[in-house]
């Protein structure tokens, strides 16, 4: 017995020691960030506010996500709320109402892409994050479409396998995975949902792996965090690489 | 990338730590008729069944996690049944008698706490459930005023049946709950006001007890919840609600019984046998342990009163050494630490609001009790989360667990709804 309790007061500390260092990484580990999963896009000047996170507020207090410097709007306005069907809006008792395509809501409404929102004064067009249609080439790309140009550098992500270029610039976030919400889908078997993210911050990409169950690598090293990418870059993806390209250099 | 499996092998560590500190405590019975004798003492049957069924609880939960929920992180519930474990070792260590019903009420906390995550796991129940609530902690509340009887000082104690309750230890659910639900982003001003008169209601209603250590504690948490809905003229009104709370707890510091706490504060070392017999208690026999302890159910502290409850963080410092019990500290700071992180990305405001609070709350709490009893602050004679016995006690704690368990997003992901499809 007092074997037993000898050992006991030795043992107990470093297995306590021990349980704790187990634990703590996870504890420390926050909620991962989901990225922009939509667009709210002004009719007056056509500025892109990006929809990140679960509920973006909007309003004309200067707690609100989205603040409004209109009287027309209410300091707490309504709330957009990011569900799995996809966006609501909830009008939060403002005075002027919410309208969607001219219609007054009265409860939560779920939005659809290229649905007109109204607050007060306020006009805006809402679009859905969607996929991004792969380009062969980048004059196929220029051809296709009039979207919006950004002043940066032109950036690519480009499937090695297939040679589809994904163009992401212009995006504050770039989602890759197996998900219907994602940006670069990819449908291979052991591909998480969300796998890995692509993240635009201060003039510089980087990417992030989402927890997913097999991992992400850069330049053939596992991702632990948030870490910087730079042109020619590759991403492995359970076996999909991915050239990372900036600047318009594109060789697919 | 994730780990795999690494709370197997951190739930196995926690096994044997608790099975090498029940066994010191389990062998103290006559010899005779026991089933197992170890150096001339026999097995100490009934409870070591009871920590059986603890053990076995605990793999049954995380198993059926893993497999209901596999993205679900497990790291919150492994630190809390370790530090159950441990208060549950305390207990029996200190008296066998108490064990079966602390045992009874962290039965019914592992209870509560997957009620109230199924409660709160659908935001749209959630909010109905928001004025039910509120009427039923005032309700309690009022109910305690009327038939407690004056324990220590304070009238906070229900009799009901054989059984004595400490009502405002569920209203501390409650006033979380009600607060983070009427908080959320999707509210309008309308019920804001509902929620002060609630805070003003339930803290009165304290005074009145006298209880003065849950009223700094509901004081500090109304505090987390105001800024974390501040900004704007709501601060104003947030902020003048506080202040009255404040004038309260003015009056009620004038009042005889907590002026003779605040006198020994500072001065334990005055009146060693009278008013402050347990703070230099806890200080000289927290030394008399070191870094190891001397060995559980082994010390002197555990024959001071209320050594298991308020006096808890000087038991284990006594008995089971100072790393256990700065460990034990750093749990309960990871905990509300974890509460931060997963508020910000949490899937709604409602379970970022309820989960800080909660995280503070208990934070707090373990900060009033453990600087109480070594006299950095004064003595207030409230529990150490999950460690301290009481019912109650255990059993608020798991329930403000599954708010903090809520704001962790991977709580929700259902199985197959993540992830990797099998190949």
């Amino acid at each position: 017995m007092d074997f037993i309790v000898d050992a006991g007061r030795w043992l107990l500390p470093v297995l306590a020691a021990v349980i704790v260092v187990f634990c703590v990484p996870s504890l420390l580990k926050g909620n991962a960030k989901i990225g922009v999963t939509g667009y709210l896009v002004n009719e007056a000047n056509g500025d892109r506010i990006p929809l990140s996170g679960y509920e973006v507020s909007v309003g004309r207090s200067k707690v609100c996500d989205i603040i409004l410097g209109y009287n027309t709007v209410s300091r707490f306005h309504a709330v957009l709320s990011k569900h799995k069907s996809g966006w609501r809006v909830t009008d939060t008792g403002s005075k002027t109402g919410t309208y969607i395509n001219s219609e007054k809501i009265d409860k939560p409404r779920a939005l659809e892409n290229g649905d007109t929102l109204v607050f007060g004064n306020a006009v805006f067009v809402f679009v859905e994050n969607t996929p991004i249609e792969p380009q062969q080439t980048v004059e196929q790309y220029e051809q296709g479409t009039e979207e919006y140009v950004p002043d940066g550098p032109v950036t690519y992500i480009i499937d090695e396998s297939t040679g589809d270029a994904y163009r992401i610039d212009g995006l504050l976030t770039c989602m890759i995975g197996r998900g219907d919400d994602v940006q670069i889908q990819l449908n291979r078997p052991n591909v998480s949902r969300r796998h890995a993210m692509l993240v635009f911050d201060e003039g510089q990409w980087s990417v992030t792996d989402m927890d997913s169950q097999f991992g992400t690598m850069l330049n053939g090293k596992p991702v632990r965090r948030m870490t910087k990418i730079k042109d020619g870059d590759t991403i492995d993806i359970c076996g999909t690489t991915y050239v990372f390209r900036t600047s318009g250099e594109v060789s697919a | 990338m994730r780990r795999k499996k690494w709370w197997l092998a951190a739930l196995t560590l926690i096994t044997v730590f608790q099975v090498i500190s029940m066994v010191q405590v389990l062998f103290d019975q006559p010899a005779e008729n026991a089933l197992f004798v170890l150096d001339g003492k026999g097995l100490d049957a009934q409870s070591a069944l009871f920590f059986g069924i603890f053990i076995l609880v605990e793999w049954v939960y995380f198993i059926a996690m893993s497999i209901a929920r596999k993205h679900s992180d497990p790291a919150l519930e492994l630190v809390a049944f370790f530090l159950t474990g441990i208060g549950l070792v305390v207990v029996a260590g200190a008296n066998k008698e108490q064990l079966k019903t602390q045992f009874i009420a962290v039965m019914l906390g592992i209870v509560c706490f997957a009620v109230m995550l199924w409660l709160i796991g659908n935001v749209d129940r959630a909010m109905l459930m928001r004025t039910p609530m509120a009427a039923a902690a005032i309700g309690l509340l009022v109910l305690t005023l009327i038939l407690a009887r004056n324990i220590q000082g304070a009238f906070n104690w229900l009799q009901i049946g054989g059984m004595s309750i400490q009502p405002s230890e569920f209203v501390k659910v409650a006033f979380v709950f009600v607060g983070a639900s009427t908080l959320d982003k999707l509210q309008t001003t309308r019920s804001l006001t509902k929620y002060i008169i609630f805070c003003v209601v339930c803290v009165a209603l304290l005074f009145l007890m006298r209880d003065l250590g849950t009223a700094l504690i509901f004081f500090f948490t109304f505090l987390v919840l105001a800024f974390m809905r501040s900004g704007d003229f709501r601060t104003l009104v947030l902020v003048c609600a506080a202040a009255a709370m404040a004038a309260g707890l003015v009056v009620l510091i004038r009042s005889d019984f907590v002026m003779e706490r605040f006198s020994t504060y500072r001065h334990v070392w005055d009146d060693i046998y009278g008013k402050g017999y347990q703070q230099t208690r806890v200080l000289i026999y927290s030394v008399s342990g070191g870094l190891l302890g001397v060995g559980i159910g082994k010390g002197n502290l555990k024959d001071v009163s209320a050594a298991t409850e308020d006096l808890v963080f000087g038991m284990i410092c006594e008995e089971w050494g100072i790393i256990i019990g700065i460990l034990v500290v750093l749990c309960i700071l990871f905990i509300a630490f974890h509460s931060i992180r997963c508020a910000a990305g949490a899937r709604s405001a409602f379970y970022a609001i309820s989960g800080i609070a909660a995280g503070m709350l208990m934070l707090f709490q373990a900060a009033l009790n453990v600087f109480g009893v070594t006299d950095l602050l004064p003595l207030t004679g409230v529990t150490l989360p999950f460690i301290s016995r009481g019912g109650s006690s255990a059993i608020c704690c798991w329930a403000l667990l599954a708010f903090i368990k809520a704001a962790d997003n991977r709580t929700w992901i259902k199985r197959g709804e993540l992830g990797a499809t099998q190949q």
